[in-house]
């Protein structure tokens, strides 16, 4: 017996359509249609194609899926550049990492969410995430993504660029209470991936409903501001007059983008609309818009949890064929998918050094 | 008159550099200040007035920063200049790099001189530079430039050398260490009594 399901949830991942997946594996579109529908059993030389097509193994196809992400949801929030497909694809992905986190948590414990689900005030949501967060009122944040794995949030890294979006929430249900996980786009600059995510943990925070709602995205860019640029220390550093390159300067500090900077002075009533307006034209005029200085660079965050749960199961050098046999993936699978996630933060000393190779040929 | 020995334009900058940073921010503020009075005030353009706006507003600018060690001048029409250690700024609109031609000025014309050491004494005379800014066809400032001074008379001007005054956004490299997940996090096998992680 096949899941149907399972079938669709390859074939979204792999970015194709029923008649697509039906030409590559020479049967008609319809054949597809009634597999997935499971209102016919799939022969195994079919599954065996699908699988072939799909780069996943014939037994990932002989159970359910543990969870299926809305991909309308994903749709709801995101920018016109994204198309059905990608966010199938994401949300497809994304359910294939959470079923590995679930999969693997059987064996590890886990950590508790602490922060909180249910403010209201944006403002209010920041600065108590911060306290969860373990992070002082007026500091920046070091590393955001950490900080959040910390607190219980479970970090979905997609290996692509996800079209017209940087990020995405989903609350999975688990025996005592529903979970955040947060799904994270590649190819991101560090600045922007890190306000993507405070955006999303204010959804969390303020338990927003997936759903289009320009009220509710308010608030949560609201809620990002103040978390990675917090009203008070901002009135403290920042002073008038303001100047580009003082914003400028500020930007590896706080690790926020310089635009970033300007649209929070200027919400904080720092400079007026005339001077955020002029601020902007003249980030344009310098090409930052689309690039800020590359001296200024945020360096990208990687979350550390789904590789740190893969060392604790299955090894610190990992072994992914016992880990492909147990998840019903590929080890290719599992390699790119954890190849998004950072190593083990003492993992260099467990690399074998040039050194050892080498043949000093220094006299004495 | 004691043979001037002009530093290099690096060391200059070099020197300068608790102070450069804070002379162009004076000038992008000026800039903008410049810009939005004829724009709020829909007026029609004026040059001149541009540039008494302009270095009105940096020396505002200056001033708030109380920086310990400049003396800012008091000269006509908001002119600008500045005594710091070892040296004597003087700022003005240009055109591209080029210092000003003094024309009949004498006081200008005495500046662009480095007379360091001069007759009798052994107390070397700041150096004297110039501070050149100019803005753009969008009136946008374009550049700020540090130059030496070596000559001027009515007709000409010459320079022992000119550089400009890196924008600090651009000039900053600060050492951002790429973020580093210090330790792992609390997780751990459920059959593991003891902290730490365990290879299988």
């Amino acid at each position: 017996m096949f899941s149907g399901r399972r079938i669709r949830q390859a074939r979204e991942l792999r970015r194709l359509t029923q008649t697509e997946l039906a030409k590559k594996v020479g049967v008609g579109q319809s054949a597809i249609a009634h597999v997935e529908s499971e209102f016919k059993n799939p022969s195994r030389s079919l599954i065996t194609k699908i699988a072939m097509h799909t780069q996943l193994p014939v037994s990932f196809f002989t159970t359910d899926p543990l969870t299926e992400f809305p991909v309308q949801s994903l749709l709801f929030r995101a920018k016109a550049a994204m198309t059905k497909r990608d966010a199938a694809e994401a949300s497809r992905y994304a359910e294939l990492l959470n079923e590995m986190a679930e999969k693997m948590a059987a064996h590890l414990t886990q950590i508790p969410l602490t922060i909180p689900t249910s403010i209201s005030d944006p403002n209010s949501a920041a600065q108590q995430t911060r306290l969860a967060l373990q992070i002082p009122p007026d500091e920046p944040v070091p590393h955001l993504m950490n900080a959040m794995e910390r607190a219980g949030v479970l970090i979905l890294a997609l290996p692509a660029a996800l079209a017209g979006r940087d990020a995405f929430t989903v609350w999975i249900e688990r025996k005592t209470m529903p979970l955040p996980a947060i799904a994270i786009s590649r190819n991101r600059p560090g600045d922007r991936l890190r306000l993507s995510l405070a955006h999303e943990l204010g959804h969390v925070a303020m338990r927003h409903l997936p759903r289009l709602d320009p009220d509710q995205e308010k608030r949560a860019y609201t809620f990002a501001a103040e978390l990675l640029m917090p009203a008070g220390a901002m009135r403290r550093e920042i002073s008038n007059p303001i100047t580009l390159s003082s914003l400028a300067v500020l930007k590896p500090r706080w690790r926020v983008s310089i635009q970033a900077l300007i649209r929070r002075v200027y919400d904080l009533h720092l400079v007026a609309e005339r001077q955020y307006r002029y601020l902007f034209e003249q980030v344009a005029i310098k090409g930052w818009r689309v690039k800020e200085p590359p001296n200024l660079d945020v360096p990208i965050e990687k979350p550390r949890g789904l590789r740190q749960m893969a060392e604790l199961v299955y090894g610190r050098q990992i072994d992914y064929e016992r880990m492909a046999a147990d998840l019903h993936l590929s080890p290719a699978f599992l390699r790119q998918a954890l190849q998004e996630y950072a190593e083990a933060p003492d993992a260099a000393e467990d690399r074998p050094t040039p050194a050892r190779n080498v043949i000093s040929f220094a006299k004495p | 008159m004691g043979s001037p020995h002009i530093p290099s334009p690096e060391n200059t900058l070099a020197d300068l550099s608790w102070l450069h940073p804070e002379i162009y921010r004076a000038f992008e503020h000026g800039v903008y200040k410049g810009k939005t009075h004829f724009e709020s005030e829909s007026l029609d353009w004026d040059a001149s007035a541009f540039s008494t706006i302009v270095r009105l507003h940096a020396k505002a600018y200056l001033k708030t920063k109380n920086l310990d060690a400049v003396e800012i001048e008091q000269v006509n029409l908001s002119g600008l200049s500045l005594r710091v250690p070892k040296y004597q700024i003087k700022m003005w609109k240009s055109e591209g790099s080029d210092l000003p031609v003094p024309g009949a000025s004498e006081p200008k014309q005495e500046f662009y001189q480095q007379p360091l050491f001069p007759n009798g004494t052994e107390q070397p005379n700041p150096l004297r530079l110039a501070v050149l800014w100019n803005i753009d066809w969008q009136k946008n400032l374009d550049a700020v430039w540090l130059v030496c001074p070596k000559y001027g008379d009515e007709k000409s001007a010459e320079a022992h050398w000119c550089v400009k005054i890196p924008d600090p956004a651009l000039a900053s490299v600060p050492v951002v260490a790429a973020p580093t997940v210090l330790s792992d996090l609390p997780i751990k096998r459920k059959d593991e009594k003891a902290t730490g992680t365990t290879d299988n």
